[in-house]
């Protein structure tokens, strides 16, 4: 086993990495690759019908047809019996997201994860499923913002194309970079061969920070890398990439914004001790 | 934006290799709604706790441990998925409480738990059932912070 590795090593074709035999078996070729999505994708993924995805459409009459209710709703609703409030009266807190993802590739030397998501708030929450008393209407949770923002198109990396996406990612958390705006990245050479999408765009540009959907942008929320057969991962090393074989979970929050209407709210939801007893 | 059929897609070039090497498995759920009904048969209350629905596609290499291909693939699409954790469900929290009962613990004269070294669920009591979640940031709160 050692022995074919090392000769897998001695084969690395640096300056063709898709061809490289090398290269395939340590960066790209997969075991496992598993998608789940939560929310509409077809919002946020142009063109959906001529991807790898459209079968998750097959049966669907419309594939807009649960746009207004999409997405990933969570509800805590707690009872509020402190000073302030009406026995037996409500309180919610709404967590939404309009689109929530994740990716995990399992392939012979990885356990990779990524969860992406939007921006959650209180937009789109269908109170019709919530409430039935007009005092329930209290929301607490008003923002969850990630920080790396990613392209609108990101679907189409979740494919086949996930090695590739995962490694630009990876880079960037390597580089203490996540917003991506370092352009002189030490591994610049590495990524004009990985990160080039199918119209021919590569590196960051190619990726991030796309402009013209920063109306409704997508975010990479958790990034997770985990080695397998470490033990054999040193005879397919190469010079200088050394660092690519370090485990490591990164999660980036820009922010977290909760609205209290009062401090007693703040209270009513922490302080559950002898309540009910 | 409507359903694409074989008769006005072209298929894409990563379409029509995905179909020939690729045997694939669809699983739909079209509905999944839990509910829980508290009260007397004539007055029952409902309590929504999950309304989702599921698509699961399962692609299995035909050319397996093939040198590109990925050997399995499986696409889950949940369109929507609505949790309500409601403090009057007793059902829900009974669930958390049995799981709780058949996970290791101990509890003995521990007052005092960092996450994540010690099983959460295990240390409510039963009276706390009800509040399990706010009971857990409360600790949180109160063991790492205050």
């Amino acid at each position: 086993m050692c022995d074919k590795l090392e000769a897998l090593q001695r084969e690395h074709k640096p300056d063709k990495k898709k061809n490289c035999n090398h290269c395939v078996f340590l960066y790209k070729k997969s075991q496992s690759i598993t998608n789940v999505f939560l929310g509409n994708l077809a919002d946020y993924y142009q063109g959906i019908e001529m991807s790898p995805f459209a079968n998750l459409y097959l049966l669907e009459k419309d594939i807009e047809n649960d746009t207004e209710d999409s997405g990933l709703q969570i509800t805590f609703k707690h009872s509020l019996t402190r000073n302030g409030y009406a026995a037996g009266s409500k309180k919610s807190t709404l967590l939404h997201f309009d689109l929530f993802t994740m990716t995990r590739d399992l392939g012979f030397f990885r356990d990779n994860m990524v969860v992406h998501c939007t921006e959650a708030g209180v937009t789109n929450v269908d109170k019709n499923t919530s409430f039935q008393n007009p005092e329930d209407d209290h929301v607490v949770f008003s923002k969850f913002q990630p920080i790396v923002k990613v392209r609108k198109d990101f679907g189409t990396y979740l494919d086949d194309n996930f090695w590739s996406y995962f490694l630009s990612l990876e880079e960037r958390f390597h580089t203490k970079d996540p917003m991506g705006y370092n352009q002189n990245s030490p591994d610049k050479n590495f990524n004009r061969v990985f990160k080039r999408d199918s119209a021919g765009r590569s590196g960051k540009d190619a990726l991030f920070r796309d402009k013209a959907e920063e109306d409704s942008p997508i975010y990479a929320l958790f990034l997770r890398k985990k080695n397998k057969r470490k033990t054999l991962l040193k005879y397919l090393e190469l010079d200088g990439h050394r660092k690519r074989f370090r485990n490591f979970m990164a999660l980036w929050i820009k922010e977290i914004h909760l609205d209290f209407v009062e401090l007693a709210t703040f209270h009513a939801l922490v302080s559950v001790s002898n309540r009910n007893l | 934006m409507q359903k694409p059929t074989e008769t006005d897609l072209p298929l894409p070039e990563e379409v029509k290799r995905l179909q020939s090497c690729y045997k694939a498995t669809l699983f739909r759920v079209d509905s999944i709604e839990a509910y829980e009904f508290h009260g007397q048969r004539s007055s029952f209350r409902h309590i929504p706790i999950l309304n989702t629905k599921i698509t699961v596609f399962i692609y299995d290499c035909v050319y397996k441990n093939h040198m590109y291909y990925d050997d399995k693939k499986t696409h889950v699409l949940i369109p929507y998925f609505k949790i309500h954790i409601d403090d009057d469900m007793v059902l829900f929290c009974e669930i958390i409480k049995s799981f709780a009962k058949s996970a290791p613990s101990d509890t003995a004269g521990m007052h005092h738990w960092h996450f994540p070294e010690h099983n959460i669920f295990a240390e409510i009591s039963d009276n706390d059932s009800n509040f399990v979640c706010f009971e857990i940031i409360h600790r949180l709160i109160r063991d790492n912070f205050v």
